[in-house]
This record gives C-alpha cells, structure tokens and sequence, in this order.
C-alpha cells in the first residue's frame, strides 16, 4: 500500500472516531435508540474484532492453515487460557505475549 | 483509575510496537495514534494495512469497531448540554472506555434531571462532574499518548524477524475477552469468527463484512433477558 493511502486511511478513521464519538454529543435534539438497535451497537464492535483476529491467528499469510505448533494459535490459546483463570485483561495479555515469546525463540 | 492508568501505559506501549511492526512508518503510525486515537479500532486495522485490504473495508472495520462509543456517547451527553458544539465535539472525543465506566459510576447522569430543590446542590453536582471528567479525559490522553509514541519509538530497534506485529492481535483478544459478558455475546463472537475463516477466500477482504453481520445477526437471535425487556 503507498504512502498516501496509508494517509488517506488514517484520515478516514479519524472520521469514523469523530463520528462514533462526538457525532451523538454534538448532535443538538434529543436521542431515543430503541432498544434493539442499542443491542446490535453493542455486539457490532466485538464481532468486528473477532472477524479480523480469528482469521490471522488461523490462517498463515500463504493461506494454508496453520499447524498445530505454530506460535501465534499457541499464543492465542494461551490468552484463551490466561483469561479464563483471571479473569484480568492484563494476565491474558501478559500470557500471550511471554507465550509467544518463548514459541518464536524455540522455533 | 490509577490501575487502570497504568494498564494504559503497557496497553499504549503494545499499540505504538504493533503499528510499526505492522509497516506503518513512524510518522504514519504518530499520525494514527493522534488523529485516530482509538485502540481497538487501530489494533484491528492493522492486519488490515499489512493485507493491503481496500480502504473502504478499513474504514468500515473503523467505524464497527467503535460502534460501542455511540452508547457510551448517549450516556454521558446530558452533561454537556450548555457547550458550543466545537467543544461537545472535544468532549466526545476524550470519551474512551476506561473512562466512561468510571465516570458514570461516580456521576449519575438522572440526577441532572432533578429539581434543583430536591438535591440542593444540582448547579454543584454539574460542575463537579465536568471539572472530573475534563481531568480524567485529558489523564487518560496524555498517558496513551506518551505510551504510544514509546512503544514507536522502541519498535524502531526491533527487527520485523521477532514477529511482533502479532502482539496487536493478542491485545485484540485481550480487549475482547470482558465484552463477553453473556451468552449472547458469547455466540457473537464465535459466529463472526468461524464466518470470518470460511469466507477468508473472498476477494476484497469481504469476508469480513460478512462475518461481523453474521455475528450480529446470530445474537441479535438470542431472545431478550426478562430483564433486558422490563427497562424497554
């Protein structure tokens, strides 16, 4: 991707940004979601993030799947695994990040 | 705040790594983390970037991504009622998760809404609330903003062989994992996923697109809680 792609993009989610987050607090008339779009605001943000990361974890660049020894889906459950006994965001990460460390330096 | 404040720094230090690993230059990835600022939605274009996805479809990923700030929004808005619109828009903009969470903890935003008799000290109330989020807004800013531009600065000296553009992806799942709070989010996330693998072979990075809709669709499945219905 050229440079002034990359800036046109970067400009484009400034919008969105502004959009999400000061759209609704400088519109000036009142404000009624129904209830069922108030739920489908809430779901979008994590089925988007979900769509982009299962894939990369799953799927290496040469779009083969990839095996069971591969440091990113070791990471990945490890972050699975460091949430699921913490409960903590910051055990999660942490788990992932020394997890794959330690993978990539084995490799 | 303070716990939260210094997840910040580590999770600010993780994005700043992550964008240049991804092959953001330095200036681009300064550029995203003060026009865009807004980690998720940087975290989650970037694999994006790296694929060279069309930037509609990054723009769209963008603006799902954030969906959640038109709720946090909707929450914190009556305080903001008597400002120029150029400044409701800077308040907008300060409004991350960390903070809204905290903020309507401390200030209940019903409470703008009683007679002033009532309450005695609603004028007070108002101003206290303003004076704190103003405070914590620009806290939080100035933290992930300082984290951010350290973790470009030290992503310069780490070659691209250690891989570390997967860190974002990791911060993703990390950021993910408490949105899942019930069922219902819980099916979300697994049929955006599973979608987004099967439909990996579509052109134009589309299959995301479809996944993120298969995911809502699939929750929105899910019949409301008891709950949920009695506060429609």
């Amino acid at each position: 991707m050229s440079d002034a792609m990359i800036w046109i993009g970067l400009i484009g989610m400034m919008a969105m940004t502004l959009l999400t987050r000061s759209g609704i607090v400088v519109w000036p008339g009142p404000i009624r979601l129904p209830l069922r779009l108030q739920r489908a605001l809430r779901f979008a943000p994590m089925a988007a993030i979900a769509a982009v990361i299962v894939p990369s974890v799953v799927w290496t660049p040469e779009a083969t799947l990839v095996s069971l020894s591969d440091p990113r889906l070791i990471s990945a459950l490890a972050c699975l695994l460091g949430w699921w006994q913490s409960r903590q965001m910051s055990v999660c990460l942490s788990a992932g990040i020394v997890v794959y460390a330690v993978a990539m330096l084995m490799r | 705040m303070v716990p939260a404040t210094i997840a910040m720094v580590a999770w600010g230090m993780v994005t700043g790594v992550a964008m240049v690993q991804s092959g953001l230059s330095t200036w681009q990835a300064l550029g995203m983390t003060l026009m865009v600022y807004a980690g998720s939605a940087q975290l989650t274009s970037l694999p994006l970037f790296a694929a060279a996805a069309p930037l509609p479809i990054i723009w769209a990923s963008a603006l799902i991504v954030n969906l959640r700030f038109v709720l946090y929004g909707v929450a914190v808005r009556p305080f903001f009622r008597q400002f120029s619109w150029p400044r409701r828009l800077l308040y907008g903009f300060g409004n991350v998760d960390v903070l809204t969470g905290d903020f309507l903890r401390r200030f209940d935003p019903a409470r703008l809404d009683q007679p002033a008799l009532l309450t005695e000290d609603t004028g007070g109330f108002l101003q206290r609330a303003i004076a704190y989020f103003e405070a914590a807004a620009l806290t939080i800013w100035s933290v992930w903003t300082a984290s951010s531009i350290t973790g470009i600065l030290l992503a310069q000296w780490i070659p691209a062989s250690w891989g570390l553009d997967f860190v974002g992806t990791l911060a993703l799942i990390a950021l993910l994992m408490p949105m899942m709070t019930s069922r219902a989010e819980f099916i979300c996330v697994v049929v955006a996923g599973i979608t987004a693998v099967l439909c990996a072979w579509m052109p134009l990075k589309l299959g995301i697109l479809v996944a993120m809709i298969a995911g809502v669709a699939a929750a929105m499945m899910k019949p409301l809680s008891a709950e949920e219905q009695d506060s429609e």
